[in-house]
C-alpha cells in the first residue's frame, strides 16, 4: 500500500524462551504446576520477582521454575537495604579495601554494562551479587566517599531491573538528584574494570604441564573449556 | 533502621510515577528516540507468570536505554478480540465486551504491580470501535487494491452446531467437535482472503535485519519457495485427456514409474476405469473428510487407489499407471505429480506399499559403477547437489544442477511446459464466522452485488445487545438491526457482511497505533485518512527492537 518508506515494521528482533513448571512441563491449570505471580508478590515484592525470573537462566533459553531460589534473591535486596541504611564508622581506613571496592565496581559495571545491552539478565545478577559481597567485605574499611559511590553505583545499576527498591534507597543516598530513574547510566573506568590476571596452573593427571595467565573471576567452565 | 517491606515501597513508587507521568515518554524530545515493543496481551483475566516472564525483561532493557540517554517509548495495550470472550459468553450469559473490559481493568492493576515503565497513555485496545475501525480501513483499502477477495474455501464445519471452528476446536485423530464432541466435517463456505502471497518474495527478503536465524529460518520454511517445472503429461487414453505436475526434480523424469492425483482432481471421473470406480470413489470421498495437515502427515501410511488408467511419461514414452492419492494435495501445485520412487520420500514409501519399480536414474558424483536397468532400493536415494543422472538416455552423466536445467530446456522445447516457482505460501483466510471480531465492511446487495461500506460509515460497529444462542452460531446473522441495512450503491435493502475477521488482523498493526492512539477518533473518515499521525509513525518507527516468544509452531498456522 505504499504507507511507509521502511520495509518491516521492526529492525531487531529478541527471541525469548519460556518459562515451564517446576516439573520442567509447560504450565496447566490440570497439571497443577502454575505459579502464581500475585502471591509472590505478596510474599516477595515485584522487584525481587523480577529479578528472580531474569535470574532463573538465559532468557532466549526458557527456564523452569524453581521454588527454592527466590528467598535467595530476597535476601539479595534486603542486604543492600542494610548496607544503605548502616551508618558508616569509619574505623581504621584500609587503602587495601578502598582499592579493591573501586575496582569491583567498575568490573561490576562494566560486566552488566555489557550484559544488559544483550539480554544477558541472568549474568548481570550474578555480577550484582558477587559486587554485593565486596561492598560487605570491604565497605567498612573504606572512606564515606568511597563507599556513597559504590552504594550509587549499585543502585544505578539496579534501577532497570529492581525500580522500586533501588528508588527508595536512592532517595536514601542522594534525595537532591530527584528520581533515580532520571539518572544517567553510569560510566566505568576501562583501566580499573580490566579484570587482574592470576597465574592459572594447568595440570594433567596430577602432573603440572603450564603455567597461563587469566583474568580473576572466570567461572570454572570458562577455564574448562579454555 | 527501616524494615524493607517490598509491598509498601512499591505500592507507593508506582503511584508517584504514575502520577509525575515519569514515564510517559516526550514526544517532542530532542533526544535519540528508541522504541521498544514488547507482545499484545490477550485480556484473560489473569496475568500469569509467562507475562511476567515476558514483560519484566523487556522493561529492564527499555529502562536500561532510557537511562543511555534514550527517549524510550514503551507502549502496552490489549489484543482483545477473540473466542474466549464469546466462549464465556455463552456460558456466563455475559456479553463478550463487558468479559473483555472488567478483564481489562483487572489486568492494568497487574500489570502496574510489575512495575514497568509502560506508556499508559498510548494504550490501544483492539475491540474500541476507534480502533477497529482502523482495521476496517485497512480491508476496505486492500479491497480496492484487489489484495482482499471472497472465494469458496474448505472449512471446518459441525453440523450439530451449525458454525464453522477454529483448527484449536477440532479434537484429536477423530475430528470431533469440542462443544458437542459430534464429527467435524469440511465443507465449502464463501471466504474472505487476503492476497499475501503476492509478497512472497518479499518475505524473503531478509536484507538489513538483524533477525534471529531461527525466526528467518521458520519464515523461509512457512514461504516455502521452490524452483522446478510444469509440465502436461498426456493420459494413454482416446481424446486428448492430459494432466499437469509440478516438480523440482526434472532431473529425475526418467525415473517415473506412475503418476498421483489427488483426490480433488478434476481428470480422476473422467479417467477411471469401470471395474476401478467404486474403490475410487469411496476413497476420494474419505480423504476429502480429512485436513491437509493430516493428509501430508510424515506418519500417515501412504495408501491410494489405481484409476485404471495410464500415461505416457514424455521424455521416455514409458507407459505409467495413475493412481489417485490423499497424500497429493489439490491446492498445491498441480495437484498431480510424476511418481519417482527412488528419488522421493513419500513417493518411495507409496510404491513400496503397492510393488511399483523404483528405477534408480541419479546417483552421487562420484558413483562410477553402472546402475543396471531394474535394479531396487532398499530407501530412496535423495541425493540432489552433486548429483549425476544415469539411465536417462541423452542426458546421463549430467550432474546437478546442469541436469535440471537441460531437461527443463528439453520439456520447453517440446512445448510442453515451463519453469515455474511454487510456494506453500497461501493466501490467508480471514474469516470467521464469530461475533467477537472486527465486522468486515462490506454489504451484499441483490442488485449491485458486493458493495463496500463507504469510509465516511466506518466503523461498522458491533451491537451491544447481541443474543447468544448456545448452538455457538454468530449472533450477528440474528440481529436485525445489524444485518438489514441499505445498499450504498442503489439505496435499496440489502444485508450487511456478518464474518469477523481473524484476530491477526488486529495484532498485525497495533504497534502503528501506538504511536498516535486513536487517531480522528469520533472523526468522519476519509479514504485518504491515514490510521495513524504520520508525524509520530516518522519520528518513532520502525520499532528499535521487538522481543517476543514463538508460539508452539504446528504447521495448522500456515493454512491460514
Amino acid at each position: 500500500m505504499k504507507l511507509f518508506d521502511f520495509r518491516e515494521p521492526a529492525t531487531r528482533l529478541f527471541n525469548q524462551g519460556m518459562i515451564l513448571g517446576e516439573d520442567h512441563e509447560k504450565m496447566s491449570k490440570s497439571r497443577g504446576n502454575v505459579v502464581n505471580p500475585d502471591d509472590l508478590v505478596k510474599k516477595y515484592g515485584a522487584d525481587t520477582v523480577r529479578c528472580y525470573l531474569m535470574f532463573l537462566g538465559p532468557w532466549d533459553a526458557g527456564a523452569p521454575w524453581n521454588p527454592h531460589g527466590i528467598e535467595g534473591l530476597s535476601r539479595f535486596f534486603k542486604g543492600i537495604w542494610n548496607l544503605c541504611h548502616q551508618p558508616q564508622k569509619p574505623e581504621n581506613i584500609d587503602q587495601e579495601s578502598e582499592k579493591k571496592l573501586r575496582k569491583a565496581q567498575h568490573r561490576t559495571l562494566k560486566k552488566v554494562t555489557e550484559d544488559l545491552g544483550r539480554f544477558r539478565f541472568n549474568t548481570a545478577i550474578a555480577a550484582l551479587m558477587s559486587f554485593r559481597n565486596d561492598l560487605k567485605d570491604h565497605v567498612h574499611r573504606c572512606r564515606e566517599e568511597t563507599r556513597t559511590e559504590a552504594l550509587k553505583t549499585m543502585l544505578l545499576m539496579l534501577a532497570p531491573l529492581a525500580p522500586h527498591v533501588s528508588e527508595e534507597l536512592w532517595q536514601l543516598m542522594a534525595p537532591e538528584t530527584g528520581s533515580i530513574h532520571q539518572q544517567a547510566w553510569p560510566a566505568f573506568d576501562e583501566q580499573l574494570a580490566s579484570a587482574e590476571m592470576v597465574t592459572l596452573v594447568v595440570q594433567i593427571n596430577g602432573k603440572v604441564r603450564d603455567r597461563i595467565q587469566c583474568p580473576v573471576g572466570l567461572e570454572q567452565k570458562q577455564t574448562e573449556e579454555g | 533502621m527501616a524494615e524493607y517491606v517490598p509491598v509498601e515501597i512499591e505500592a507507593k513508587w508506582q503511584k508517584s510515577w504514575e502520577e509525575s507521568g515519569s514515564f510517559e515518554p516526550d514526544f517532542e524530545t530532542e533526544k535519540s528516540r528508541y522504541y521498544m515493543l514488547t507482545m499484545l496481551p490477550y485480556p484473560s483475566g489473569d496475568l500469569h507468570i509467562g507475562h511476567w516472564y515476558a514483560m519484566a525483561p523487556s522493561d529492564t532493557y527499555a529502562r536500561f536505554l532510557k537511562m543511555q540517554g534514550n527517549e524510550v517509548f514503551f507502549p502496552i495495550g490489549f489484543d482483545a478480540f477473540g473466542l474466549p470472550a464469546e466462549n464465556a459468553a455463552i456460558k456466563n450469559n455475559i456479553h463478550p465486551k463487558d468479559w473483555t473490559y472488567k478483564n481489562i481493568e483487572r489486568m492494568r492493576l497487574q500489570l502496574r504491580s510489575m512495575g514497568n515503565m509502560f506508556a499508559w497513555k498510548n494504550e490501544v485496545v483492539s475491540c474500541d470501535p476507534d480502533y477497529y475501525k482502523w482495521s476496517q480501513w485497512f480491508f476496505l483499502r486492500m479491497l480496492e487494491m484487489d489484495l482482499a477477495y471472497r472465494e469458496f474455501a474448505p472449512v471446518d464445519f459441525c453440523n450439530h452446531c451449525q458454525t464453522t471452528l477454529a483448527r484449536e476446536q477440532v479434537w484429536g485423530d477423530e475430528r470431533l467437535c469440542e462443544r458437542c464432541g459430534n464429527t467435524v466435517i469440511r465443507k465449502e463456505l464463501n471466504q474472505w482472503k487476503l492476497r499475501i502471497t503476492n509478497y512472497a518474495d518479499e518475505l524473503l527478503d531478509f536484507d538489513g535485519l538483524d533477525w534471529p536465524e531461527r525466526v528467518r529460518l521458520m519464515q523461509t520454511n512457512w514461504i516455502g519457495r521452490s524452483n522446478g517445472v510444469e509440465f502436461d503429461i498426456e493420459l494413454d487414453l482416446p481424446g486428448d485427456l492430459q494432466f499437469r505436475v509440478f516438480t523440482t526434480r526434472p532431473d529425475t523424469v526418467f525415473g517415473m514409474t506412475f503418476c498421483v492425483l489427488a483426490p480433488e482432481h478434476e481428470l480422476v471421473e473422467q479417467i477411471v476405469t469401470d471395474d476401478q470406480k467404486e474403490e475410487v470413489s469411496i476413497y476420494c470421498e474419505n480423504a476429502m473428510r480429512k485436513d491437509e495437515i493430516e493428509r501430508m502427515s510424515e506418519s500417515q501410511e501412504k495408501d491410494g487407489v489405481f484409476t485404471g488408467a495410464y500415461a505416457i511419461n514424455p521424455l521416455n514414452g514409458d507407459r505409467v499407471p495413475v493412481w489417485v492419492a490423499e497424500y497429493v494435495l489439490a491446492g498445491y501445485g498441480t495437484g498431480a505429480i510424476m511418481g519417482v520412487p527412488a528419488h522421493d520420500q513419500r513417493d518411495f514409501l507409496f510404491a513400496r506399499r503397492y510393488d511399483i519399480p523404483t528405477p534408480v536414474v541419479v546417483v552421487p558424483e562420484d558413483h562410477d559403477q553402472p546402475i543396471p536397468e531394474g535394479s531396487e532400493l532398499e530407501e530412496a536415494l535423495l541425493v540432489k547437489e552433486g548429483s549425476k543422472m544415469v539411465n536417462s538416455n541423452e542426458f546421463d552423466g549430467l550432474v546437478w544442477p546442469e541436469g535440471f536445467d537441460r531437461v527443463v530446456q528439453a520439456i520447453e522445447d517440446k512445448g510442453i511446459g515451463k519453469k515455474q516457482v511454487n510456494y506453500r505460501l497461501r493466501d490467508w483466510l480471514i474469516s470467521r464466522q464469530r461475533m467477537w471480531g472486527t465486522p468486515i465492511p462490506v454489504i451484499h446487495c441483490n442488485n449491485c452485488g458486493t458493495v463496500p461500506v463507504p469510509y465516511e460509515d466506518l466503523p461498522v460497529m458491533l451491537p451491544d445487545d447481541a443474543e447468544f444462542k448456545p448452538t455457538g452460531e454468530s449472533p450477528l446473522k440474528y440481529h436485525p438491526g445489524f444485518l438489514n441495512t441499505e445498499c450504498p450503491k442503489c439505496g435499496g435493502s440489502a444485508e450487511r457482511e456478518t464474518d469477523t475477521m481473524d484476530t491477526f488482523i488486529c495484532s498485525s498493526w497495533y504497534y502503528f497505533g501506538y504511536v498516535s492512539p486513536y487517531w480522528k477518533m469520533g472523526e468522519k473518515l476519509k479514504k485518504e485518512d491515514l490510521p495513524w499521525d504520520p508525524e509520530a509513525i516518522q519520528q518513532w518507527c520502525p520499532v528499535n527492537q521487538y522481543t517476543f516468544f514463538i508460539f508452539d509452531f504446528s504447521p495448522r498456522y500456515l493454512q491460514i
